[in-house]
């Protein structure tokens, strides 16, 4: 089969607004093995019209769909044990850290330190993709998003305290305030609204304020 | 011919067996060797066999190995040492049932007026 005609079986397919690579190169192998076990004494457009008329052509952008939403499946279940298993990571060393630091017991900070590094560089990042990837509505999107990154600004203020460098104060207000007096209020109502189960909506929130008063307890803001 | 409901519940045995007897397929050799096997009497269609085939892939039980054929990518379709095992058991799983099926399908009247 010549370079021209895979182009024009390559055509014949994004004209049906097929998009995924994988599945397009699927689709060339296919239709020109139809077309290269066709031997009947025809022109190449007329076996390919016959191939497409086989392949059923119209349906393949529902298996398209069908494919690429497997693929989708796949990766956001990878990315719920790698979100899962950081949350546990970081909240372990942070209770660790915290316990340390009541008794006095060295190796605290490190502990709380160590927690707030896997909180930036892996627990938010996760929690940004996961949440632009979900089907919410945009406006539950974006609360979530800006929560986010007031609660990294947060983080991040209590790693400037650790360091001891100037602005802690600042950031760590400018984060928690934003967040309580904005977007987590914003959350509750939409979680509220969304969620059915409204004990578990405020048993959530609860849980959220109890860490922030820790938190705030133990940087002494 | 044999009606695609039918066929639908099986497919995934069906290309692990062929899988594992040939090593490796790419899509319409797939097809066209179940057109032969079942004397065209099981006609994979392609909306059926790619998205059966890139769920196996993503459950790790087939990996692919593309090769320029013709000027163009085919992809071909084999079994990993998981799926090896997978296939295994799916098909003797699929011969149980299919003894178990015929055995309710064979039963005679008068046995079955004793249960």
């Amino acid at each position: 089969m010549t370079p021209a005609e895979i182009e024009q079986i390559k055509s014949a397919l994004e004209s049906h607004l097929l998009l995924d690579e994988e599945w397009i190169e699927d689709c060339i192998d296919h239709i020109a093995s139809m077309i290269e076990n066709n031997h009947e004494s025809i022109l190449f457009e007329d076996k390919l019209e016959q191939a497409l008329q086989i392949f059923l052509i119209e349906e393949m952008k529902t298996i398209e769909i069908e494919i690429v939403k497997q693929k989708q499946m796949k990766n956001s279940k990878t990315l719920n044990v790698g979100l899962n298993y950081s949350i546990i990571i970081a909240i372990s060393m942070m209770t660790i850290g915290m316990i340390l630091k009541l008794i006095h017991g060295t190796g605290a900070m490190a502990f709380i330190l160590g927690a707030i590094i896997v909180s930036c560089i892996i627990v938010f990042p996760l929690l940004l993709v996961k949440i632009l990837q979900s089907k919410m509505v945009i406006l539950g999107k974006w609360v979530d998003v800006l929560m986010l990154v007031s609660v990294l600004t947060f983080i991040s203020g209590t790693l400037f305290k650790i360091a001891k460098w100037p602005g802690a104060t600042m950031l760590m207000l400018f984060g928690i305030g934003t967040f309580t007096l904005l977007f987590w209020p914003l959350s509750l109502k939409y979680q509220w609204n969304k969620q059915e189960e409204k004990w578990r909506v405020l048993m959530h929130h609860l849980l959220m304020l109890i860490v922030a008063m820790m938190i705030f307890g133990l940087f002494k803001v | 011919m044999h009606s695609s409901e039918l066929v639908k519940g099986t497919l995934k045995t069906i290309i692990l067996k062929l899988l594992k007897e040939k090593g490796k397929m790419y899509g319409y050799e797939i097809t066209q060797c179940v057109k032969t096997l079942s004397r065209e009497s099981i006609q994979l269609t392609e909306g059926a066999l790619y998205p059966s085939l890139h769920a196996l892939e993503l459950e790790g039980i087939l990996t692919t190995e593309s090769v320029i054929v013709n000027g163009r990518a085919r992809k071909y379709y084999q079994l990993t040492p998981t799926g090896k095992s997978t296939a295994v058991q799916k098909i003797e799983a699929l011969k149980s049932f299919m003894e178990t099926l015929n055995e309710i399908l064979l039963t005679e009247k008068s046995v079955l007026k004793n249960i």
